[in-house]
């Protein structure tokens, strides 16, 4: 008898299809997951144009890793969220002041005037008080919240322990409140 | 827990971030297919590939060959002056014994 799948993956039945390199079945996997993906490339990233080239390698990486993908070891989502935050923090370390989207921190002075009208145009507060925040507390916040993965899948998504993410996401909620106040009382 | 962030879970519900342009699944599946295509095989006997190599190597020889002649040339040519200095200043024996002619 051979041994179950350690995980039981919702995008298994695309796989063998994905293998084969059936175009069919990537279409499948992008209606059923790019809009999740692409949710956590903005919360991360501040910038819609950005997040879809993330999203576009990370579906080009799995396109292309699918034959040799072993079934049971991660679930398809869970890689790409793995994929699309490393790249997303890629980005991030490249910062490009020409890009409002970019900046760090919102906070910051040295960002013009055009650039925050830019950037309050394309945020909302909740994306304004995440742009505060480290990116690994905005990833955690995002893959709980945007992306509602079990915990297990977002710790291995962001490649720490479950506990390491449960006291991570601890302090990005209170860090996130705390923004949210800073937001309240300047408004 | 869950109903002390029950605030945060409303936040993102209630916020909207924006959906990727219609057009990105095309961008993906038209990079998706060029990725697909295997590369072009290489060609059974590939001298393009050689003869490029093989000039390297004439190049490297041709170079040492220029160098050792040069080399040796001026040894020689070093040699003969020094006998030559050795002749006029008077030495010329002591020049032989040192060069152990």
């Amino acid at each position: 008898m051979s041994p179950a799948p350690a995980i039981s993956d919702p995008d298994a039945d695309l796989l063998p299809a994905l293998a084969r390199g059936d175009e069919a079945a990537l279409t499948t996997l992008m209606e059923r997951r790019l809009d999740g993906l692409h949710r956590l490339c903005f919360r991360l990233l501040g910038d819609t144009h950005e997040a879809e080239d993330v999203c576009q390698e990370s579906f080009l990486k799995l396109w292309q890793a699918a034959p040799t993908w072993q079934p049971g070891r991660a679930r398809l989502m869970t890689w790409l969220c793995r994929v699309a935050t490393n790249r997303c923090y890629d980005r991030l370390r490249k910062k490009r002041p020409d890009l409002p989207g970019d900046t760090l921190n919102p906070a910051d002075d040295r960002i013009t005037v055009e650039a925050r009208l830019i950037r309050d145009e394309r945020w909302d507060a909740l994306q304004t008080a995440m742009m505060a925040l480290k990116p690994r507390e905005r990833t955690a916040l995002a893959l709980c919240y945007d992306d509602a993965l079990p915990q297990k899948d977002a710790a291995t998504a962001m490649e720490i322990t479950v506990s390491a993410y449960e006291s991570l996401l601890v302090r990005a909620r209170k860090s996130l409140r705390a923004e949210l106040d800073m937001e309240r009382q300047s408004a | 827990m869950t109903t002390h962030n029950d605030d945060i879970r409303a936040l993102f519900e209630g916020s909207d971030a924006p959906a990727p342009r219609a057009e990105l699944s095309t961008r993906i599946l038209a990079e998706a297919r060029s990725a697909a295509t295997p590369p072009a095989p290489a060609p059974a006997n590939d001298n393009a590939r050689r003869w490029p190599a093989f000039g390297a190597i004439a190049a490297m020889l041709v170079a040492a060959v220029f160098a050792m002649t040069t080399l040796m040339g001026g040894t020689v040519d070093e040699s003969e002056n020094w006998a030559s200095y050795a002749d006029a200043s008077g030495f010329a024996e002591l020049y032989a014994w040192v060069e152990g002619e």
